[in-house]
């Protein structure tokens, strides 16, 4: 398979391989989730799925207005060859997306014609998909080619011939059949007419049929393989022939593997709330913006002592280095940097030379000409509050880590930078099941250290129930008032949507956190927002207010971000 | 006018494509001498955009990149040692105030804010610059203009102007041109056929798009005028992209491989 990066791909995968543990496939989903919506130009969600063992079929993505399922198994493509398999199945589910009519009416239609009709689409949208993006036919144009030579003559061999001669205008065939369809979908100029090449598919279809060669639904796959299995553009509804079979042993796949999973997350929450002890209660306002007044002891914040199972495999060194490494680059200790010292351990150049100046020049001058570095013990108390609501448990855009795995991360990667630089430090966590029961739990308090116990019990922290922001926020404050320092500030960090079961109206809740933002800033106090999830923004600006938050949209910068937030918290 | 600053004039007309009615808004802010504030993302135009201003005024032009280490003296200048003893040198600031000209001061948020506050009377009605250390008080040339641009969309919670010092400016909000008008000046400025610069132009705008999900920034104007630079020098546009827009944009090995996908998309292999 030739492709115009093979070094760089290559390098790409290296860095992946080389880390046992991680699937090229899952790391792959990211990058090309990025593609997929800038080509759409709207977001279409990629997900893998696995294929059943006892279906012997080859398999196929699967294409709706939402979703492409891309296909993860061994059988359908290797390690070196699905990152070309995969682009090339996106494009042509952009090909879809834009070009082509939904869920055409099927009953009338026998299966040796959908198949041709599908072909043809499939032919026709890539077409028009290559008039905006010229370079897509090079990644088509292989799989056709391979697809050929390993073809006799039947059903499936003359379509591939077709698909490839519609596709490659180099290609010479000598099927009469193959040439037919060539020159009839040449001579149709207005390739946005999808009725005419319907008429044209069911031609062609019709001339299939004369040939008598055998076509069995049941056993015939869409080619080449990077093409979606065409459910998307047919209604199968009270279309009653075992054709469908495949689909749906797919579509119950995913069924099992969601149900299976959400049990087994409810098992787990169960487990929790039999194990917590409840420490302490307090009641706070809510503010009701239909009614413009606070609902005073509304809401109960429940403190509980967080149990643990003990267990978690957390390298608490691999994420020393990450952060520590950059602070020696962060401009953190350049605002440390006292210019103009009595004494220090470097020289100030500037003030050194205008002080000779000034002697020179027989003026008063200080021979202050030192830097030195602020050495301020526990100038400010930062309390991180983790948003673990169950919606927390999504996956990060494509990627494979939830949205609390993310926050843990960040709290712990912020809470060795703060202890290193000699701030203070707390991380706290709340859900809420109605306005009678806010848990907080309280994970790592301030003054504690770090140790692996404190370490283990964060990571093992799980997410369940909703996000009564505005309750959380009040309490968080209750706290950080016991601290004596300078600054102090809090720091949510969240997958941005407050909500809980007791309330209908979205903007409600929202509005209640605004105003709780706007109460614990009267006190000096700054409350920042980090959002891991990019479609945020509308709400988290409404709360925070602009430049008071951040969308965390890569773990790479994911430092660089922290770095950053501590440096304005810390600022007075 | 004073020879110092011949250096500072602008001998030949700038390419410049105007994107809405700029010229005129400028003209108007300049006869009344407001200073101006112009934000956008980075290689937008916003630097092309003052040169040519200040070559149809007929202004010399002093520019200066603002940074967090420099100090008022920086700006408005400093006594230095020379054979005779010590000398007072103007700072680039005061060269324009002095002499006439439109002082550009680039990227102004980068400067510290009680750095930034020595603009403050030059910037309200007074039009004086206060030389402490030369015990000097320098009245505004008439000419004068003080410019100043920055980024708005960093997003550093840490940087910002004081209220005080925004207040004093009128502002321009400068983005990427609109889609024809960006593919038009990148074939001007690097001769390639304008097909060519509408693909990088689309390109451009996937990137763009990416902010937020990983990006700081999208490709500008700049690294398209680039990329067009080194395609008609003969490179081919895969690599030609690859150098001055994926890998000069970032390090995430996701990102590039999105954009090497957007590349791939517009430009055949071969
Ligand atoms: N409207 C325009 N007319 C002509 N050329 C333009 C225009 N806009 C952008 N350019 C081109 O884009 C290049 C980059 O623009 P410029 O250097 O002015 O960016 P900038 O906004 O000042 O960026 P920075 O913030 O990084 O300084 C210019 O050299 C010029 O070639
Ligand atoms: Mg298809």
């Amino acid at each position: 398979m030739s492709n115009h990066r093979p070094i760089k791909l290559n390098s790409y995968y290296k860095d992946f391989t080389s880390q046992t543990s991680v699937n090229i496939r899952e790391s792959l989903m990211r990058p090309l989730t990025l593609l997929s919506n800038g080509l759409l130009g709207f977001e279409l969600k990629l997900q893998l799925y696995g294929q059943d063992n006892s279906d012997e079929l080859p398999i196929r993505p699967i294409l709706s207005d939402t979703h492409l399922f891309l296909p993860d198994a061994d059988l359908y493509t290797s390690d070196s060859d699905v990152y070309l398999l995969y682009r090339a199945a996106i494009a042509h589910a952009v090909a879809h997306l834009r070009y082509s009519p939904r869920k055409s009416f099927s009953r009338t239609l026998k299966p040796m014609t959908i198949a041709v009709v599908s072909a043809i689409e499939d032919a026709r949208v890539e077409r028009l998909l290559i008039q905006d993006y010229p370079g897509v036919i090079d990644w088509f144009i292989e799989f056709h080619i391979k697809e050929i030579s390993c073809s006799q003559l039947s059903f499936s061999s003359l379509i591939s011939r077709m698909n490839l001669a519609l596709i490659d205008s180099q290609y010479q065939d000598n099927s009469y059949w193959v040439n037919k369809a060539k020159n009839m979908f040449e001579a149709q100029k207005d390739l946005s007419n999808y009725s005419a090449f319907r008429r044209l598919g069911s031609i062609l279809a019709n001339d299939m049929g004369q040939m008598r060669l055998p076509f069995d639904p049941h056993y015939y796959v869409v080619s080449p393989s990077y093409r979606d299995d065409n459910s998307f553009l047919w209604d199968y509804e009270d279309f009653d022939t075992s054709i469908l079979d495949k689909h749906e042993i797919h579509d119950k796949n995913l069924v099992i593997q969601s149900q299976q999973s959400q049990d087994l997350k409810t098992e787990i929450c169960n487990y929790n709330v039999m194990a917590e002890v409840e420490l302490e209660r307090k009641n706070y306002p809510e503010w009701d913006n239909r009614l413009l007044i606070n609902k005073n002891n509304w809401c109960t914040v429940i403190e509980k002592l967080f149990t643990w199972t003990g267990e978690s495999n957390f390298e608490a060194n691999s994420m020393d280095r990450s952060i520590l490494s950059l602070l020696s680059v962060s401009s953190s200790d350049r605002s440390h940097r006292l210019r103009r010292q009595w004494e220090g351990d470097e020289l100030d150049l500037n003030a050194a030379i205008e002080g000779m100046i000034n002697r020179q020049l027989g003026l008063d001058f200080e021979p202050r000409f030192f830097t030195r570095m602020k050495n301020e013990k526990h100038s400010s108390s930062i309390l991180v509050l983790l948003d673990m609501s169950e919606s927390t448990n999504e996956l990060v855009g494509n990627m494979s880590h939830s949205v609390l795995s993310v926050e843990k991360k960040a709290a712990l990667l912020l809470a060795q930078l703060v202890i290193h630089i000699g701030d203070r430090i707390a991380i706290h966590g709340f859900s809420s099941n109605t306005r009678a029961e806010i848990n907080y739990y309280r994970l790592l308090e301030f003054g504690e250290p770090l140790d692996p116990v404190v370490i283990n019990k964060i990571q093992s922290a799980t997410a369940r129930y909703s996000t009564r922001m505005g309750a959380a926020l009040r309490h968080a404050f209750t706290c950080l008032r016991q601290e004596s320092t300078q600054h102090r500030a809090i720091l949510l960090i969240s997958d941005g949507a407050p909500s809980d079961v007791d309330v209908f109206f979205n903007d409600y809740l929202i509005e209640d956190a605004r105003v709780a933002v706007e109460e614990v800033r009267k006190y000096n106090t700054k409350v920042y927002c980090m959002a891991i999830d990019s479609l945020a923004d509308s709400y988290i600006r409404t709360i925070f207010g602009y430049g008071n938050y951040r969308i965390v949209d890569n773990l790479q910068s994911l430092p660089k971000y922290l770095l950053d937030i501590y440096d304005y918290l810390k600022m007075k | 006018m004073s020879s110092i600053m011949q250096d500072y004039r602008i001998q030949t007309e700038p390419f410049y494509r105007p994107t809405h009615n700029e010229i005129v808004l400028y003209e108007q802010a300049y006869k009344h001498r407001i200073p101006l504030m112009i934000k956008g993302p980075t290689g937008c135009g916003k630097t092309r955009f003052i040169e040519y201003m200040a070559w149809k005024l007929n202004l010399p032009l002093v520019s200066l990149a603002c940074n967090e280490d420099m100090s008022s003296s920086d700006l408005v200048g400093r006594y230095l040692f020379d054979a005779q003893g010590v000398t007072w040198h103007d700072g680039p600031l005061t060269l324009a105030v002095r002499y006439g000209g439109i002082c550009y001061l680039d990227e102004v948020v980068e400067m510290r804010q009680d750095t930034t506050v020595v603009i403050h009377p030059l910037t309200d009605t007074r039009r004086i610059l206060p030389l402490d250390k030369k015990g000097e008080i320098v009245h505004a040339h008439p000419d004068f203009q003080l410019v100043v641009s920055y980024n708005p969309g960093y997003q550093s919670p840490t940087k910002d102007m004081k209220p005080s010092t925004r207040q004093r400016f009128a502002a321009f909000e400068f983005d990427y041109p609109d889609a024809a008008i960006e593919a038009e000046i990148i074939s001007h400025e690097s001769s390639i056929p304008i097909e060519i610069a509408n693909n990088l132009v689309e390109i451009a705008h996937k990137s763009r798009k990416l902010k937020h999900h990983g990006l700081e920034e999208g490709i500008s104007t700049r690294m398209l005028i680039y990329a067009g630079i080194l395609i008609s020098s003969g490179i081919d546009p895969h690599t030609s992209c690859d150098m001055s827009m994926v890998h000069a944009l970032t390090d995430d090995p996701d990102i590039i491989l999105a954009l090497q996908g957007f590349v791939d998309a517009y430009f055949k292999s071969n």
